[in-house]
């Protein structure tokens, strides 16, 4: 019996049971009962990695836009997703994540920027709503130069000019009462402080250089 | 009441004495009241900025949990750096503050951006480690929960903020560390500063005050002396009282060669009238005398001569030997011998020398004799002389059946010694020539027993004056008191 099964096969599965542990254990995931707790949610977010990364290759596959502020930051997106999908085959899921997930928030403010060029849609948000929102955006544009200092990469730094930018356009646009654009400028801002953090953790998720 | 305006100087001065040490005192009392309140103000102070920053800190939090569902699910590192970031940013705004989140199993965000070196702080201070977990703990079961340890060079108060849904609290700690307090150390500054400022503003009014009732002591004192004797001098002085010590000998100095220059003309005009007089009185009995002789040369002749015939001639020889004793006595220059004495006596004997000559006018002489042991500073003989002129002028005035009151009292620095009597008094016109020489209203008078009288009072320090007081003649003889006894004013 056991010589009828291909050596290669023995092999093959093994190596199936083995990785996933190996790969598991070789990660500063969480730890104790958290860890416990919230391994099968994290589990379905690291399968979804591949899914994540090949939805957003397909969505800068399109042709780009004209407008150069969506190019660059359609570009910064594209180096770092190209980046997670480095990490992720070194076997580091969680930095690869956070990477990933910092590429896909430059997307969605490139988004909203698109956002303010198509045709009026839905009725913007109430002035009230606008303002509350500008307020946190404003709390977070002042986190954005500590994660800065945390990603220890001077190419982000430019996303950090690019956040306050908006935030202040959010400002003038609800100073001339266009909510809209407040609202979209407002979310672009957070988008961009939103890949600052995402990259922040994912450098705090780096083994760190021995001292 | 006049008195008091009097001492106005002093009251001043006592008043700004008073007050500087009212200022000292309300300056220890308000030290004392800073001291005690200044711990209890600071920690209040502390106490609300924690409390302030924690709820920001809170707040911060269920906005990020809210923004973003799946946040919750990232390991906790990767939360902790996120919660730094908000940490960093809500407590940038309030200096001297640290703190954080804790999840129940560990510390989350942990900033101190307002760190005094600058250094970058990423752990939770290890010494006060187990009493910021005691605090949370305490927050946890109660809400909010504030704890102050007492070090021996500073306080810490540390303050906790439970989110009672999740478990999870916002922490926040501040250190007190007493001189390194810039409010505290400029405030101890101030007070030290505002002490010293009222100390030397206590002992410069004091010194100040000192010394200006020291030099108005000295001033009045010599102003005193300067009455009766203008050679003194105020004794010099390096201040602004010195000055005035300076006009006032400066005056005291031209008031002399002035009265100097007023006597040498007086005296010059006395002269000028004193040669009319002699010329006049000496003429006159010149005549009278070369008529008696014409008289006794035509009776010699006649073998006729009679001892009366002789008469007028010794009468008007001795009229200008008279005339001549006056004369020596008005010019002459011997200085008064002054000694302090006592008054009375010499006023007595005076009043007895003419008592006959009023008994033989029926005149009654009252004495008012005031304060019996008054001495003066004065010579014996120009007195008698000065009082025996004035006694008799007034017994001549008094007339029949007249009265004369002679009155002895003390003012002030001087003795005054009045002569009324009750005759018809002066007409305006004698006033006005009263003291000048050879201006007599008598027949057989010579005009200078005032004019006499008036130079020797002038020359013991005092003067002689008539005063137009009531019906009657009063003549006035001031003369100084005795060196003690001016010495009280």
């Amino acid at each position: 019996m056991l010589r009828r099964i291909p050596y290669f096969a023995l092999v093959t599965i093994t190596s199936l049971m083995i990785g996933p542990i190996a790969q598991a254990l070789a990660q500063p995931g969480p730890q104790g009962k958290e860890k416990e707790d919230k391994k099968g949610k994290k589990g379905d977010q690291l399968d979804r990695f591949g899914d994540r990364l090949e939805r957003l290759r397909r969505q800068f596959a399109e042709p780009r836009p004209a407008d150069p502020e969506r190019q660059v930051l359609l570009s910064h997106s594209e180096v770092y997703a190209n980046k997670a999908d480095q990490i992720w085959r070194t076997a580091q899921p969680y930095i690869a994540d956070r990477t990933l997930a910092a590429a896909e928030a430059l997307f969605h403010a490139s988004d909203h920027l698109e956002h303010l060029k198509a045709p009026p849609g839905p009725p913007p948000p109430p002035a009230e709503d606008v303002s509350r929102h500008l307020a946190q955006v404003y709390f977070r544009t002042r986190q954005a130069d500590y994660f800065l200092q945390e990603i220890h990469d001077n190419s982000a730094s430019p996303l950090v000019s690019l956040a306050r930018q908006y935030y202040q356009r959010a400002v003038q646009s609800y100073d001339r009462s266009d909510f809209r654009g407040a609202d979209e400028y407002g979310k672009a801002a957070e988008e961009l402080v939103k890949a600052l953090e995402d990259l922040a953790q994912a450098a705090t998720l780096a083994p760190q250089p021995r001292r | 009441m006049k008195s008091i305006f009097k001492r106005r100087l002093q009251l001043q001065l006592l008043f700004i004495v008073l007050a500087a040490v009212l200022v000292a005192a309300l300056s220890v009392l308000l030290i004392s009241d800073a001291v005690q309140s200044a711990e209890g103000v600071v920690l209040a102070d502390a106490a609300r900025t924690l409390t302030a920053a924690a709820s920001e800190l809170d707040l911060q939090y269920q906005d990020r949990v809210s923004a973003d569902s799946a946040w919750l699910a990232l390991p906790v590192a990767a939360r902790d750096t996120s919660l730094r970031g908000v940490s960093q940013a809500v407590l940038r705004s309030y200096p001297g503050v640290e703190g954080g989140y804790h999840d129940g199993n560990h510390f989350l965000g942990y900033s101190y951006p307002t760190h005094d070196t600058g250094e970058k702080k990423i752990d939770v201070p290890t010494a006060e480690l187990d009493d910021i977990l005691a605090t949370i703990s305490q927050g946890r079961v109660a809400g909010v929960a504030q704890r102050i340890l007492r070090g021996q060079h500073d306080i810490v108060v540390i303050e906790a903020k439970a989110d009672r849904q999740n478990g999870f609290v916002s922490w926040t700690m501040k250190r007190l560390t007493g001189r390194s307090e810039p409010g505290t150390h400029r405030r101890e500054i101030l007070l030290s500063a505002l002490v010293l400022t009222a100390l030397i503003s206590i002992a410069g009014t004091l010194a100040t005050g000192v010394l200006l009732q020291r030099g108005i002591v000295q001033i009045k004192t010599g102003l005193s002396t300067l009455e009766s004797d203008f050679s003194h001098r105020l004794p010099a002085r390096n201040d602004e009282l010195g000055e005035v010590s300076h006009s006032i000998n400066r005056m005291a100095e031209v008031r002399q060669k002035l009265e100097a220059d007023l006597r040498r003309e007086d005296r010059l005009r006395t002269v000028g009238r004193l040669v009319a007089g002699i010329a006049h009185e000496i003429r006159n009995p010149l005549n009278s005398i070369r008529l008696s002789i014409q008289y006794i040369e035509r009776r010699l002749g006649n073998n006729g001569v009679r001892a009366e015939d002789l008469r007028p001639v010794i009468e008007e020889v001795d009229r200008l030997s008279a005339l001549l004793t006056n004369l020596l006595t008005f010019q002459r220059t011997r200085q008064p011998d002054l000694r302090d004495q006592p008054v009375m006596p010499v006023l007595q004997k005076c009043v007895s020398l003419v008592q006959p000559q009023a008994d033989a006018r029926n005149i009654e002489i009252r004495t008012e004799t005031g304060p019996a042991e008054l001495e003066a500073r004065f010579d014996p003989e120009h007195l008698t002389q000065m009082l025996m002129n004035l006694l008799l002028n007034a017994i001549e005035a008094a007339g029949h059946n007249g009265t004369i009151d002679v009155r002895l009292e003390q003012h002030e620095a001087m003795a005054r010694i009045q002569v009324h009597d009750s005759g018809p008094g002066l007409t305006e016109e004698q006033r006005e020539h009263l003291f000048e020489a050879f201006y007599t209203t008598k027949a057989d008078g010579t005009g200078l027993g005032l004019a006499v009288s008036r130079e020797l009072a002038t020359g013991m320090g005092g003067g002689l004056r008539y005063r137009n007081e009531r019906p009657g003649a009063t003549f006035e003889i001031e003369i100084p008191r005795s060196l003690c006894e001016r010495q009280r004013y």
